[in-house]
């Protein structure tokens, strides 16, 4: 009787932990989340055509939200970290927002998204940008055949003396927190380099385009794979003190006025797509704006197990009011945020998927034609939609 | 007599508890003699079955041999299979080396202590083992282990030939008398691949298992025994790339398609990390035939961890929980004069099942973890039961095996939502014919087995007949109580659709082309018994 009862209760602790290694699979929590949108100072009514859009961070499943009434809506969403940016439209002007970092862990969630008044294209666009360069017959990197490709979007001739071209100085691949945040009066930049002229010197027809080039050579002497750039619009010229890396001139092209540059030697477009790029018309002479525009901010870098590192950095400021275009750059696997103001640009655009893709290169970013009328270019400030990733470049085409 | 009859209906009574841990996958690659009866003579042919339960507790491997036992072998072996899934590869070519050994302590030897003498038994076993081989054209997985830590692996398009290194280690003691039997055992097996082109993946596995065990005599001749086990794990899976322009993307897999959108890409350093405990439960006989069941529980949970890559840390991104369930019971009648024979019903169950680690935007590299939700659950069960047969002739044995084994598999993936169902039933059957000469100052013995094997597998809609056809053929030559043999080992398999091989759930990511319906499989081997 005894063993009997034993093996009993052995038989039953086998099928309870056999019942309770059965479960059920969890369901997965949601919340309910209240959106409003914040019209800028001065700016009241109500938005129109307004669409949300939220990115989830850890799955990249977009959900869009529609239906905003006086400028505020309520979706359901899974629980979770996410992106949101928004679109709307008052009084024949568009506005943009952006808020990223959003957690959402309670049942209830409230996001308060800042709008602001989004850039009217009429002028110069960035067009197209080739940074990922060529590869040679043999399968290596070549370098010095990245360009810009500028384009005059609006049906009236522009002049593209004193517009610059801008390298951001922090990276969509980074995280950190700087101080002070100055992105949405701003963008910090560490290199600019201006077209030169006197205000008339570089007419730009409509609907034509300009193209500003690291080398105005013909690469396909060098790089069969390559292309001819010495027909180039501009290209950028740097004196180099470092014999082993130097500049080559074309004398034939212009080159920009460089007004500043990060690197001592030789400046390239970043090659994996890590940075963000814009054009400005430099409202100041050169002297005024390095005097003036100069600033320092600070960041503390975390590694696990240490203390935080107080760091700090130099940069130059853009007013975000001399913006023509701005296009974030990055990519899927290390993207972390944008490096302009949603009103300037709230999306990105890419080559490649991850860090050193040997598929990035002979790729570039294109701006999509509207497809109504060919020739207009597709300008919302979103290089997401705006804009075709892993492009063949026009001048390889 | 009611204790004998409950002790009679106590194997029929765990009959009803489910389970059983999905071992022995690699028993296929033994020539079936090892197989058989585990040791290379004839005259001591344990069936497999009943061994495979003796082998659950390391106090009732005291019975596992009536004599000591030694052999040193080395093989060689050769397959082709291009009806595996594409992760497993399409065959492989290697060759191994190893020694075992059993080695029994005198019988009855006395020993005295204060109150009372006690007759003890003990037993001593180890092995050792180096398997150097290359598998063949592996597509979708950069993974090693690939079959436990699934569907959390690393996946790519590109893949090739991976050259792997295995070294075994074990051994254990038992002892025990009439009304006590205790044992602990442990096995370490470590393992290294690689490929010397891009994608180059190198991983290094550690796997270490540690068992012990007690029985005590019940009324009557069987022993109740409880058994405990615990284990560690790791694996480091690192792929890199030489090509200056980098390489193609690789995903780090969350099942059925599915990978970390978030952690992917970038995030080529992975580190497997985890352990496993259990507890098992087993009646068996006082002398080495009779009814023997066990029934066992283990619980496994490990972690998958990126080192760097996109997050510039570490972090936990997937956990993966195991409960495996088994239960194998099993008879033998070694004593009868003509006619030996034994039968076994193994019943094994797992369930697998694992979670995402949500986290939060990161802040100077701190993510903060939100939640980790449960997204993959897998269920697969096992049936298998087997009769051993064994007839004794004048100049020779005949044995026959036949066999019929069930196999369920369910998947399903939460988000995105994704499932897979199949079922397999297989039927088969093995003949040998031993022939042994004893002369006077030696033997000999010959051994031809001819195998066959008819599955039938479904899922997902898709059907996947096959047959199995296996020939085994040794030649021994003893002196005395050694003897040197010669194994010989070529199987055949014809598969009737190719479908199951692009449709498993095993096969992630990739697939492959060039269907062949043949597989087979060539081994030969010596070795030398003592």
């Amino acid at each position: 009787m005894k063993v009997l009862t034993k093996l009993s209760l052995l038989a039953a602790l086998g099928i309870g932990i056999a019942v309770c290694g059965c479960k059920r699979p969890q369901e997965e929590p949601q919340s309910q989340v209240t959106i409003n949108l914040l019209l800028p100072e001065g700016a009241a009514g109500e938005l129109s055509d307004v669409v949300c859009n939220f990115t989830n961070l850890n799955t990249t499943a977009k959900t869009s939200v529609t239906g905003f009434v006086a400028n505020s809506a309520i979706a359901t969403l899974d629980k979770g970290a996410y992106r949101a940016e928004v679109s709307g439209k008052m009084n024949g002007q568009s506005y943009a927002g952006l808020v990223e970092n959003i957690s959402i862990m309670e049942d209830h969630y409230t996001v308060e998204i800042p709008m602001s008044l989004g850039k009217i294209s009429g002028d110069l666009v960035i067009a197209e940008i080739f940074f990922t360069g060529t590869t040679t017959p043999e399968n290596k990197q070549y370098s010095g055949d990245q360009y810009i490709r500028l384009y005059n979007n609006s049906d009236d001739t522009v002049y593209a003396d004193g517009v610059a071209i801008l390298e951001s100085a922090f990276l969509t691949v980074n995280d950190y927190d700087y101080t002070p945040d100055i992105m949405s009066e701003y963008f910090s930049v560490d290199a600019i380099y201006v077209i030169p002229g006197d205000g008339d010197d570089y007419p730009v027809a409509p609907r034509s385009s300009l193209v500003i080039c690291d080398q105005a050579l013909d690469h396909r002497q060098s790089n069969p794979n390559s292309f001819d750039l010495s027909g180039a619009d501009f290209e950028w010229y740097d004196e180099s003190p470092n014999p082993n890396f130097l500049d080559t001139d074309n004398p034939d092209v212009t080159n920009l006025d460089k007004w500043y540059s990060y690197t001592a030697t030789v400046w390239s477009l970043h090659n994996r797509g890590f940075r963000s790029y814009a054009i400005a018309r430099m409202e100041t002479s050169k002297e005024e704006f390095l005097a003036n525009n100069f600033y320092t901010y600070n960041y503390e870098l975390v590694v696990p197990g240490f203390d935080p590192f107080p760091m700090d950095g130099e940069a130059y400021k853009v007013p975000n009011e001399w913006i023509l275009d701005a296009v974030n750059l990055s990519i899927s696997s290390m993207f972390q945020q944008i490096c302009t103001d949603p009103s300037l640009d709230r999306g990105w655009t890419h080559c490649g998927e991850q860090d050193h893709d040997q598929n990035r290169y002979n790729k570039a970013v294109l701006r999509k034609h509207d497809p109504q009328t060919k020739k207009i270019l597709i300008d919302t400030n979103n290089s997401t939609e705006d804009f075709e990733a892993d492009a063949t470049p026009t001048l390889l085409q | 007599m009611l204790s004998r009859i409950l002790l009679k209906t106590v194997p029929a009574f765990l009959l009803v508890l489910p389970g059983g841990p999905l071992r022995g996958q690699g028993s296929d690659s033994l020539p079936i003699f090892y197989q058989c009866n585990g040791t290379t003579s004839a005259s001591y042919t344990t069936p497999y079955g009943y061994k495979q339960v003796q082998e659950m507790q390391p106090g009732s491997r005291l019975q596992l041999h009536p004599v000591s036992l030694a052999s040193i072998h080395a093989f060689g072996s050769y397959d082709q299979d291009r009806h595996k899934p594409t992760s497993l590869g399409n065959g492989f070519a290697e060759f191994s080396i190893g020694a075992d050994s059993y080695i029994r302590l005198a019988e009855n030897a006395k020993r005295k202590n204060r109150k009372r003498n006690r007759e003890y038994s003990d037993a001593f076993w180890g092995s050792a083992y180096y398997i150097h081989g290359q598998k063949q054209d592996v597509i979708g997985n950069e993974t090693s282990d690939y079959r436990m830590l699934f569907p959390y692996i690393m996946s790519d398009t590109a893949g090739g030939d991976l050259t792997y290194e295995k070294y075994s280690f074990g051994g254990g003691y038992a002892r025990g008398n009439d009304k006590i039997r205790w044992g602990a055992s442990l096995d370490y097996v470590a393992k290294q691949e690689y490929r010397k082109v891009d994608p180059r993946p190198r991983n290094i596995t550690s796997n270490l298992n540690i068992e012990a065990s007690m029985a005590f005599r019940l009324p009557g001749c069987y022993f109740l025994g409880f058994g405990i086990e615990g284990g560690l794990y790791n694996q480091s899976n690192q792929v890199v790339f030489y090509n200056p322009l980098g390489g193609p993307p690789t995903y780090n897999m969350t099942g059925l398609e599915s990978y970390l959108t978030r952690f992917s890409l970038d995030n080529t350093s992975i580190d497997y990390a985890g352990g496993r405990y259990g507890f098992s439960l087993s009646l068996s006989p006082e002398k080495r035939g009779g009814w023997h069941s066990t029934f066992s529980y283990r619980h496994q949970l490990l972690t998958r961890i990126s080192n760097g890559g996109s997050a510039n840390i570490e972090l936990d991104l997937n956990t993966l929980d195991y409960d495996i369930f088994s239960w194998k019971t099993a008879y033998w009648n070694p004593e009868h004069p003509r006619l030996p024979w034994g039968i076994s019903l193994c019943l094994d169950y797992e369930h697998r099942y694992g979670k995402d680690i949500i986290y939060g935007p990161s802040q100077s590299n701190i993510y903060p973890e939100l939640m980790r939700v449960r997204n993959m659950d897998i269920h697969h069960g096992e049936a298998r039961l087997q009769a051993d047969l064994l007839w004794k002739q004048t100049k020779g044995d005949l044995f026959l095996r036949p066999f019929a084994a069930y196999e369920y598999l369910s998947y399903r993936h939460q988000s995105p939502e994704e499932s897979f169902a199949g079922t397999g039933i297989s039927l088969g059957a093995s003949i040998r014919k031993i022939r042994t000469l004893n002369g006077q100052r030696n033997h000999r013995e010959h051994a031809f087995l001819l195998g066959g094997e008819l599955s039938y597998r479904q899922g997902a809609g898709v059907l996947d007949p096959a047959a199995n056809l296996g020939l085994d053929a040794r030649w021994a030559i003893g002196t005395g109580k050694g003897a040197f043999h010669i194994d010989l080992s070529a199987r055949y398999r014809y598969f009737l659709s190719e479908s199951w091989r692009n449709m498993a759930p095993w096969n992630e990511y990739a697939l492959r082309s060039g269907h062949s319906p043949h597989a087979f499989r060539l081994q030969f081997g010596i070795g030398f018994d003592f």
